[in-house]
């Protein structure tokens, strides 16, 4: 008999109701769609029929009507018929030719992070992140199939709904503490990330492309019943690794140790705590906390054929695990698109946000950088003092840390880093206008022209205040400083687009673009010293300071496009596509300002041949498609006027002058690159695994150096920008994706992708073969990695007399005399002979390994169960070093504590240590742990294997949730950073000050631990 | 569009137009004292290098007379710099800088008074002052990169760049020039404080903080004594008055004189600039100085200053400074761990000048060349007496008569010691070791031993009771022992990294 079923389709994403959904009866031609509302009605003719589902974007599903009528479709993301944002448009994914990597926004939401950079690592193919510290305002550093430029920008391109980001409004803001300009967009906002990483895909723009291109695309309303959610999460977060720090007693004994060694008394003494003992301070107990962190967002949506709307509203407050540290962020993001008629529709986007950072003083080499104070503590002494106005242990004279019964002071007046972080402010607040409003007019079918305007304004307040009672404010008796930075920017473009298909065989598919953007950085600045009574510490108020300066600058930047698209393909089996894009960029000269990127591509889909389809394997392979591409792009992040002979501000104390600051060169030109990518798309079993492999090969040439001159040229910065200078970087992608297990009640769901990558510097200026960066540990030598470590090779201790042992360049084995300061030979049958004199130059140096990964990958696996889902991701990299720069720190030999490697020291010959560590010597850290260069000593492994998210949600069941009066919930808990699997010695073998390498006094990561709720209504 | 790319710069004046107004060029001669007085440090921070204050750190951190308290100047105080080290790298690439910034300005000069922009006249005074301000950093340049003239002046100097390098086209020649010899470097230097002393006026606009006539030939006296040019010294001081025999002296040219008291040049931020006894200093100010981790305001300077340069028990409790010495009673102070100079005064907004050099020391100079010239000789004993007694003020401290003194060498030796009370914090100190360090008589045979931080307590200081604690940063003798080839600095590796003619000519044992 007939049976009548109803029920509801949601999506098995976010449990949103899906309207338009198509049911219809096996094996007939009688179906219905879902309403507004994801229901539907539909009467089968018996209760053996089957129901299938299918809809756009999602697998297709079928069940027996007899069954429960409420079901959720799997979105699938590998479904060819996705639409796909690309430059200046969409895309079938089936019809792209590029390689582009998707991420959608919903794998960032169920997480506690301040911005979604800090999650993309481990999530595409090709694209490697770089996280510099723990800090929450710290911005990630994106490197998108390898590092493609020497000195100027190594960052991708940001898109914001069709509108590029201007560099000006990308990465750290503050000069005062770290504000990341991407944590001004809230991850619940976001819908999808393209990354665009060959010519293919990114060609169409041009000159900003040569570091690969993310697109951000916005949520928008969807048709159907309006829609109403809340997500929020509360989160607690921990310091993931601390440093091993001597305590009380191991200091006193190897202060002591190195001040007798010294010729001096012993200074170190235990400090008696009045309530009993002697004082023993963790000061990372005091410096490190535990983060909480709350994030709610609510949203709403709706729409119908007509107009369509989206809302939302966020809240982010976020306590750092570093004290001080914190983030609090309120978004706003609506949209609205409108069918005017059959002609026009308008669609507008704007976002504002306003985010309120604050920070610690960091600085790797900053006496209040957090971790370089932090470490130094002395362990011996506390961190209170109830008699101190300020409640802080400070010395009498107010300058540093109090000794406590040491003899002498911490060295350098290291001030109390608590003190310090808790009355000195950094501050950085942003305010962001983010938006753009469009008028579409379709012409004809298929023919569309769509004029938008973008804005994206920041605008930046920066606050500092130094305490006049001690550590950095003390000297100036409190100093204060503001800036005020605005940096708008706007962007116009035209786009014409028309498709067509002709006889359902030749698709075409062409665009044409004019594109300007002009931005403005406008800085203005205050300071004062001389606070006359601390209460005005909240803002740089008139007549509170005795000294006043001002300061300011003005930058303009512009870039005028015009882009040109053809894509066509015959019956989607053959694709052929070319575009070129014309930029004149500002910062070039006027003879070389205008520069043509050009990019085509093919693809061959095998799999949609008669031949194929009529062979066995097609059972197998559901499609089948090679690909190619090859394009010319460019680097717009060059500086500003780097073409131009400059001449700037130069005060000699308070009388003005002008002087030379930079040397031009009128012939500079694009710097530009060559991207070919060839690879193939597999589906197979309808698509329920599908494997993408890629091999790229970028080759930058013409790169703008700074290329270094000699220092005695007296040339400002010792360097002319020039155009000399090629890398190439080539590598594989593979990303295989399976439905492992679809069955009713359990799916398993694992995406696995892996790249690898191998950066070569293929030339340099004037024939140069190396550039040795200024920071004496970086080299970027022809036929290597760029930025590989470069120093001396160690060769241990003398077991003998303790001191340490080189390696020179031909072989010999010399030992630094750490009495003289002098080098000297090393007789292994005379040990401790030091008569004859040796050098150690710089000839001696030696490449030390490559600090670029050459491969990394991540393994994502969500499962669910009824209502419950699991994920667990996994991501790991591999094949790079890291200069552990921290661990000299942790070595020094001044009056500061020490980790506990130092344990390890040679303190005699029948007590040699870990024949690592040389004997110590007061205040010689720099000849013994050598500071200033690169040591194969402190050259670590940066392999790693993170567990970087574990999650478990659960969605309660329909009786309960109606029950509630709300259409659904769901609780899920999840940790970030559950473990890391290196040798790497430091804290974090990611955490990575300037990205070439270096782990020079990071502050940790933290490991994260979220609870939340995601209710819809 | 067509006009949408073109902008121009709102920060800076393009090249070409640097040099296009009398306006802009007097502007740009006072960018080559802000280019002596700060370039960039090795983090690209101001940190007084090279005369902003670094000259005084660095010269007073190489002596004896000043102890590093850990750790800012503890590497050159302990002598372990290598070429690495950011000091002696910072020293030298902001002194090229300095000199290229004066080239340039020379050039861009040179062009203006052809284009009629400014006069002959007006053009010669400002190549004057760019040509004083290179002698002065190529003088610097020597004492710490190169021997003692009075060693061997055939020994190699330093890479003489005398010309403008702007540009690329400029490069390959530049990079192609060689060490000179020491003594081809000092004729470098005469001829452009001869060029400076022959086109300054004697009373500059801006007086003590631009070059003039005076400072000119006062840095003369101050070159030819290191030449051991003795005659030379007689003659440049007697055109500074120093030629006579007098209780007082005064200089016919600026009208240098001591001040009554010798706190004088020093009483306050403002008496830096305006006293009669500064010749040449340079100029710090709240809007552009070294900071709290550069200026000679902050290291010099007990708490509320960093307080790491911190007078010596060496000096200290020397014999010869006698306890009422006004420069001890008004130039220093103590925290009651170490004693310090109070010499600079803010360490607030850091606004004290930098004193290059003062008339006291032309006093000095040209009382040396007197006293090496001749036996007991009665200019050099009056110069002397007239710098010590106004601070030795009893009469029973006071050298009675020339009588005082058994030969010309105790003469000079007493004026020697002179120097470093006199001087003491003004960063003279290294700058007198190494042009002495041959000296048969006068050497301190290389850099003493001195004590560390530790070694000095607060009880050693001991007026006139010498100092005999430990010493435990060992001496480096200026020959003959493992360490000698740091009396000298090595090149830095900045630069022999780019430039292989430099790195081919390394100073030996680096």
């Amino acid at each position: 008999q007939t049976l009548t079923v109803t029920g509801l389709v949601t999506s098995k994403d976010d449990g949103q109701p899906l309207p338009g959904v198509t049911v219809r009866i096996k094996g007939t031609t009688r179906g219905t769609q879902t309403d507004v509302n994801g229901r539907y009605t539909i009467v089968v003719p018996s209760s053996e029929s089957t129901l299938q589902f299918s809809f756009v974007g999602y697998d297709s599903y079928e069940q027996r009507a007899d069954q429960r009528g409420n079901i959720s479709l799997v979105s699938n993301k590998r479904s060819l018929s996705e639409v796909v944002v690309v430059g200046y448009g969409t895309q079938l994914r089936k019809d792209v030719t590029g390689s582009v990597s998707s991420i959608k926004g919903s794998d960032f939401t169920d997480r506690a992070i301040p911005s979604f950079d800090k999650d993309l690592a481990g999530k595409a193919t090709g694209v490697q992140v770089i996280q510099p510290s723990g800090l929450l305002g710290q911005p990630t550093q994106i490197r998108i199939r390898g590092v493609n430029s020497i000195n100027n920008g190594q960052g991708p391109l940001y898109v914001v709904d069709g509108v590029p980001v201007n560099v000006g409004n990308v990465g750290d803001l503050s000069q005062v503490t770290n504000s990341n300009s991407l944590a001004d967009f809230n991850p619940n906002d976001i819908a999808s990330f393209e990354v665009l990483k060959d010519g293919a895909a990114t060609a169409i723009y041009g000159s900003r492309a040569s570091n690969g291109v993310i697109l951000i695309t916005t949520k928008r309303g969807r048709i159907g019943a309006p829609q109403f959610t809340y997500d929020g999460y509360f989160a607690e977060s921990k310091v993931a690794k601390r440093f091993n720090l001597l305590n009380a007693d191991q200091f006193i004994e190897v202060a002591n140790e190195r001040l007798v060694a010294a010729g001096n008394a012993p200074q170190a003494f235990q400090t008696p705590n009045p309530n009993g003992g002697n004082y023993n301070t963790n000061w990372q107990d005091y410096l490190f906390r535990t983060g909480i962190q709350q994030n709610h967002v609510v949203s709403s949506s709706g729409g119908s054929e007509a107009g369509r709307y989206y809302f939302s509203l966020g809240y982010s407050n976020q306590n750092g695990i570093i004290i001080a540290n914190s983030l609090k962020r309120y978004t706003f993001r609506a949209s609205l698109d409108q069918r005017v008629n059959k002609l026009i529709s308008v669609g507008l986007t704007a976002g504002a946000t306003y985010q309120d950072n604050y920070g610690p003083t960091i600085g790797s080499n900053a006496l209040s950088g957090n971790i370089f104070g932090g470490i130094r503590m002395l362990p011996n002494v506390p961190v209170y003092d109830p008699n101190d106005p300020t409640g802080f242990y400070i010395s009498a004279d107010r300058r540093s840390l109090g000794q406590g019964a040491n003899l002498i002071p911490i060295s350098d007046n290291i001030p109390n880093q608590l003190f310090v972080s808790t009355y000195n402010i950094r501050r950085g607040q942003t305010y962001r206008l983010n938006g753009n409003f469009f008028v579409q007019l379709d012409l004809y079918k298929g023919l569309k022209l769509k004029s938008l305007i973008g804005i994206d304004n920041n605008y930046l307040d920066d606050f500092q205040f130094n305490d006049p009672r001690s550590g950095d404010g003390f000297g100036s008796n409190g100093s204060i400083f503001q800036a005020y930075t605005s940096s708008p920017s706007y962007t116009v473009q035209n786009i014409l687009t028309y498709n067509t298909s002709i006889a359902k065989a030749h698709n075409i598919d062409f665009t044409a673009v004019q594109e300007l953007q002009k931005s403005k950085r406008q800085v203005y600045t205050a300071s004062g010293t001389g606070i006359s009574d601390i209460f005005f510490n909240q803002g740089l108020i008139s007549n509170t300071v005795t000294t006043q300066n001002s300061g300011g600058s003005l930058v303009y930047r512009s870039i005028e496009s015009y882009v040109g698209r053809l894509n066509y393909n015959y019956k989607n089996r053959y694709y052929i596509g070319g575009s070129i894009r014309a930029d004149k960029l500002s910062n070039l000269p006027i003879a070389n300002r205008t520069g043509y990127f050009p990019g085509v591509s093919a693809a061959y889909r095998v799999s949609e041949e008669p031949f194929f389809k009529e062979s066995a394997l097609s059972k197998v392979v559901s499609d089948f498609r090679l690909r190619g591409s090859f394009a010319v792009v460019g680097n717009t992040d060059i500086g500003t006027f780097p073409y131009l002979g400059l001449y700037s501000s130069s005060l000699y104390g308070n009388q003005n002058g002008i002087g030379f600051s930079q040397s031009g060169n009128a012939d500079l030109r694009w710097e530009k690159q060559n991207k070919t990518d060839v690879g193939f798309d597999l589906g197979l079993f309808n698509n329920r695994i599908s494997v993408t492999a890629a091999y790229y090969k970028q080759d930058s040439k013409d790169l703008i150096l700074q290329a270094p001159t000699p220092a005695s040229l007296g040339i400002p910065g010792n360097f002319i920008y020039q155009n000399v200078g090629a890398v190439r970087n080539t590598g594989f992608e593979f990303q295989v994706n399976a439905d492992v297990i679809r069955s009713k009640d359990f799916t398993w769901n694992t995406t696995l992708n892996f790249t690898t990558q191998k950066n070569v510097v293929l030339s340099l200026v004037n024939g140069q073969t190396q550039i040795i960066n200024s920071n004496n540990m970086n080299i970027i030598r022809v036929g290597e990695s760029i930025n590989s470590l470069y120093g001396y090779q160690y060769a241990g201790v003398n077991a003998a007399n303790g001191n340490p042992l080189y390696v020179k360049a031909n072989g010999q084995i010399i030992q630094g005399n750490v009495t003289t300061s002098t080098y000297a030979t090393y007789d292994p049958a005379n040990p401790t002979s030091v008569a004859t004199a040796a050098t150690l130059s710089s000839d001696d140096r030696v490449l030390l390994g490559k600090t670029l990964p050459s491969y990394f990958g991540g393994f994502n696996n969500t499962f669910t169960y009824k209502g419950f889902d699991l994920n667990v991701f996994l991501r790991w990299s591999g094949g790079n070093k890291v200069y552990n720069r921290t661990r000299v720190d942790l070595l020094n030999q001044n009056f500061v504590n020490n980790g506990t490697e130092i344990l390890g020291r040679w303190q005699s010959a029948a007590n040699p240590g870990d024949g690592v560590t040389p004997r110590q010597w007061f205040g010689k850290a720099t000849f013994i742990n050598q500071d200033a260069a690169a040591y194969s000593r402190f050259v670590e492994n940066g392999d790693f294997l993170r567990m970087d998210n574990l999650a478990i949600g659960y969605k309660l069941p329909a009786e309960i949730v109606n029950k509630l009066k709300v259409a659904r919930v769901r609780l899920y808990a999840s940790a970030q950073n559950v473990f890391v699997i290196t040798k790497y010695k430091g804290l974090d073998p990611e955490i990575n000050n300037n990205g070439a390498g270096i782990d020079y006094n990071s502050n940790p990561l933290a490991r994260t631990f979220t609870f939340g709720v995601n209710v819809g209504f | 569009c067509k006009k949408f790319t073109d902008l121009q710069p709102n920060n800076q004046f393009s090249e070409t137009s640097a040099f296009s107004s009398a306006d802009r060029v007097s502007l740009a001669v006072t960018g080559v004292y802000s280019a002596m007085q700060a370039g960039a440090y090795t983090d690209g921070t101001n940190r007084g290098y090279p005369f902003g204050a670094a000259n005084v750190c660095q010269g007073e951190a190489r002596g004896e007379d000043f102890i590093a308290v850990p750790s800012f100047f503890l590497i050159t105080y302990q002598g372990d710099y290598d070429a690495t080290t950011a000091n002696n790298t910072a020293m030298w690439t902001t002194l090229y800088a300095g000199i290229n910034r004066a080239n340039v300005v020379i050039k861009g000069v040179q062009g203006a008074v052809a284009a009629g922009t400014i006069s002959a006249a007006v053009g010669a005074a400002y190549e004057g002052e760019c040509r004083f301000l290179r002698a002065l950093a190529y003088h610097e340049l020597l004492i710490h990169f190169a021997k003692p003239y009075s060693d061997d002046p055939s020994a190699l100097g330093v890479p003489l760049q005398l010309t403008a390098v702007t540009g690329s086209p400029d490069v390959p020649a530049a990079s192609q020039v060689q060490r000179s010899t020491v003594a081809q470097c000092y004729t470098q230097i005469l001829a452009d404080l001869d060029f400076a002393e022959t086109n300054l006026p004697a009373v500059p606009a801006i007086k003590i903080t631009h070059a003039s006539k005076g400072a000119a030939i006062a840095l003369k006296t101050r070159i030819k004594l290191h030449m051991k040019d003795w005659a030379g010294v007689i003659a440049e001081g007697a055109k500074l008055g120093t030629g006579t025999v007098s209780a007082t002296y005064t200089s016919p040219i600026g009208s240098y004189a001591l001040t009554a008291s010798p706190d004088g040049p020093f009483a306050s931020v403002g008496a830096n600039y305006s006293n009669p006894e500064s010749i040449f200093s340079i100029e710090n100010n709240t809007n552009r100085n070294s900071g709290t981790n550069g200026s000679i305001s902050t290291m010099f300077t007990k708490a509320p200053g960093r307080g790491l340069m911190v007078i010596s028990p060496i000096i200290y409790d020397a014999p010869f400074w006698t306890a009422n010495d006004l420069r001890r009673t008004l130039l220093t102070t103590t925290d009651n761990r170490y004693w310090y100079t109070s010499k600079y005064k803010d360490p607030a907004t850091f606004t004290d000048a930098n004193p290059i050099i003062r008339y006291a020391e032309v006093l000095l100079n040209v009382a040396e060349a007197y006293s090496r010239t001749a036996a007991l000789s009665a200019n050099a004993f009056s110069l002397l007496n007239a710098v010590r007694n106004r601070s030795v003020t009893a009469a029973a401290d006071r050298f009675a008569s020339i009588a005082s003194f058994a030969t010309a060498n105790d003469l000079t030796q007493a004026i020697l010691n002179e120097r470093r009370i006199e001087f003491l914090g003004e960063g003279r100190r290294w700058s007198d070791i190494h042009r002495l360090v041959t000296d048969p008589v006068f050497s301190t045979g290389g850099i003493p031993s001195k004590p560390s931080s530790a070694n000095a307590t607060f009880a050693t200081y001991t007026i006139g009771k010498p100092y005999a604690g430990a010493r435990s940063v060992a001496a480096i003798p200026y020959t003959g022992g493992a360490a000698s080839y740091k009396f000298i600095w090595p090149i830095p590796v900045v630069e022999t990294n780019a430039n292989p003619v430099l790195a081919a000519q390394q100073n030996p044992g680096y």
